[in-house]
This record gives C-alpha cells, sequence and structure tokens, in this order.
C-alpha cells in the first residue's frame, strides 16, 4: 500500500462510527501490527512467579539512565573539551600538574607554604 | 507450554483458576489478551523495548488484582483499562522525567525515535502509523489508539476511557485536525 493511501484510509477510517473491519484487516496487510515478542507470556509467568522484585527496580533504573544519557553524554563530552582547550591555551600544556592547576607553581613554593619555611 | 484444556474455556473460568494460583490458566489468559494490551501500549508509547516491560507490569497487576476482578466488565475490558492507565502513567512518569532535567517538549518524541532506531526494520506503513501516533497530544492519541488500532466504536471507547461520549466526539475530532496537518508533513 502506497503512503498516500494509508494517509487517506487511516483519516477515513476516523470519520465512521465505528473502525470498519475491512481497515483493520488492511492495515495489518500494510504490516500494520503491533506485538510483544515470542517469549512475552513466559516472561510475564516468570516475573509473576519467580524471584523477580529486584529485576522490576532494575529495568526501571536502566530505562531512566537509557533516556538521560545521550543527553548528559554530548554535554559531559563538551565541557570536558572546553575545558582542556582553556588549560592548553592557559598553561601551554596538557600535562597531569597543568590539568591540576599546579603547572606553574615551583616546588619550592609547594613547600614553603606547607611548612611556612 | 498452556495445557490444552485451558484453550476453550472461558475467561471466568481462567479467572477462578488463576486465582486459585493456576499458573497455566493465567498462562492462557496471557496468551489470549497479550496482542489486544501490545496495541495499546506500543501504539501510546512508540514500538520499543520499554514498551513490552509496560505491557509485562499490565499482566502482573493484572494478576495481582484478580481476586477484587468481580466480572461486572468483561474481562478484555478490565485488561484494556489497565493498559490504559499504565500507559497514560507511563506517559505522565516521562514529562516529570523530562521536566526534571529540562529537557525540550518534543524530547519524548524523540527518546521514541532514538530508542526505535535500533530495532529491526519495520514496514513504511508501520512507520508511518508510529510517528503519526507519537506527534499527537496523548489525550488525542489514546483515542485514535482505541479507534484505529482496537477498532472500538466512539460508545466503547468511552466506556473504557471512563469519558462521556460528547467528550470523545470533541477530542477525535480535535485527533483528525491534527492528523490532517502531521500526516501533510510526513
Amino acid at each position: 500500500m502506497k503512503t498516500d493511501e494509508l494517509k487517506g484510509l487511516i483519516l477515513k477510517a476516523l470519520e465512521t462510527e465505528q473502525t470498519p473491519d475491512s481497515f483493520m484487516q488492511e492495515l495489518e496487510e500494510a504490516g500494520v501490527t503491533y506485538t510483544f515478542s515470542n517469549d512475552f507470556s513466559g516472561a510475564v509467568l516468570n516475573r509473576i512467579f519467580g524471584e523477580s522484585t529486584v529485576r522490576i527496580a532494575e529495568s526501571e533504573f536502566f530505562s531512566n539512565m537509557r533516556l538521560v544519557f545521550n543527553r548528559v553524554a554530548l554535554t559531559g563530552i563538551a565541557a570536558i573539551i572546553l575545558l582542556l582547550i582553556s588549560i592548553l591555551l592557559g598553561q601551554g600544556t596538557l600535562s597531569i600538574d597543568s590539568i591540576l592547576g599546579i603547572g606553574d607553581i615551583e616546588t619550592d613554593s609547594i613547600i614553603s607554604l606547607m611548612t611556612g619555611y | 507450554m498452556v495445557r490444552e484444556s485451558f484453550k476453550d474455556r472461558e475467561d471466568s473460568d481462567l479467572v477462578e483458576a488463576s486465582v486459585g494460583g493456576d499458573k497455566q490458566a493465567f498462562g492462557e489468559i496471557v496468551n489470549r489478551y497479550q496482542n489486544m494490551v501490545a496495541r495499546t501500549v506500543k501504539g501510546m508509547l512508540g514500538d520499543t523495548v520499554l514498551s513490552e516491560d509496560i505491557g509485562q507490569e499490565v499482566f502482573i497487576k493484572l494478576y495481582h488484582s484478580l481476586p477484587e476482578f468481580r466480572g461486572e466488565a468483561r474481562l478484555s475490558t478490565y485488561i484494556q483499562k489497565m493498559a490504559v492507565n499504565f500507559s497514560l502513567n507511563e506517559i505522565r512518569r516521562r514529562k516529570r522525567f523530562m521536566s526534571m532535567f529540562a529537557l525540550k517538549e518534543n524530547a519524548e518524541l524523540r527518546e521514541i525515535e532514538f530508542a526505535s532506531g535500533d530495532e529491526e526494520k519495520r514496514s513504511d506503513a508501520l512507520e508511518l502509523v508510529n510517528k503519526a501516533l507519537m506527534r499527537l497530544d496523548p489525550k488525542f492519541r489514546i483515542i485514535v489508539v482505541m479507534r484505529l488500532l482496537q477498532g472500538y466504536s466512539t460508545r466503547e471507547t468511552a466506556e473504557i476511557l471512563d469519558l462521556p461520549v460528547g467528550t470523545v466526539l470533541s477530542r477525535l475530532s480535535r485527533a483528525q485536525e491534527q492528523l490532517k496537518i502531521i500526516m501533510k508533513k510526513l
């Protein structure tokens, strides 16, 4: 079925008091079917009759993590890159010392600061 | 595997056996109604793995609430109402979650499309229906799902959603207007 035909069919089906059975059949023939995976029934029974409380909580946790990951990851990477560029421009190098912010401090100064001499 | 003897049994018999703890009987209820739940949940939330979890939760909740099922409504209507409530609650949960992280208005749609991206290739028709549904406001989407995917009449839709028939009709009319605009862009 062509896209335009399907669009017209959908809009027409909503104009009637009840969606005609023929529409449901055409929709199915066009590949519009919603089903769960083959082991759905087994998974439900396992969650009811098996030890599953932890898995439910885990599932919600991972779904939340998945939702937020692609938002936070990109922003985080951009922030890290900006920080590294600013260190490189300010310190002229990307050594551990410069990342820690102690790149231009002499060892004697640190000892003096810590010991008071 | 569900025992052969349960396949021809009435819903009321299956409910009674399930309440008594019969795993096979409840398995037959799941088999009988899983496609109906899939149409509602996936129609409302998108065709993703997360929808499958919600579908499972519908049946888990059903199992625990079966002792309170009095048989006043048909079992299919009872399950359908649960699937609708779970779907709408999940949409509310996602909205709260999105607002917590200051995500923009269409973030839900993008997340669904992102999550759908790794699934097997779907038919163009299914892709079109999914996209159109996800672009609809949820309160109009549920009406379209009930009418188009479940084949309910306006009256039956009103009964399942606990809404007056007039409200369903006006939302259906708004949904049609929205769909016309959405379809032009797809």
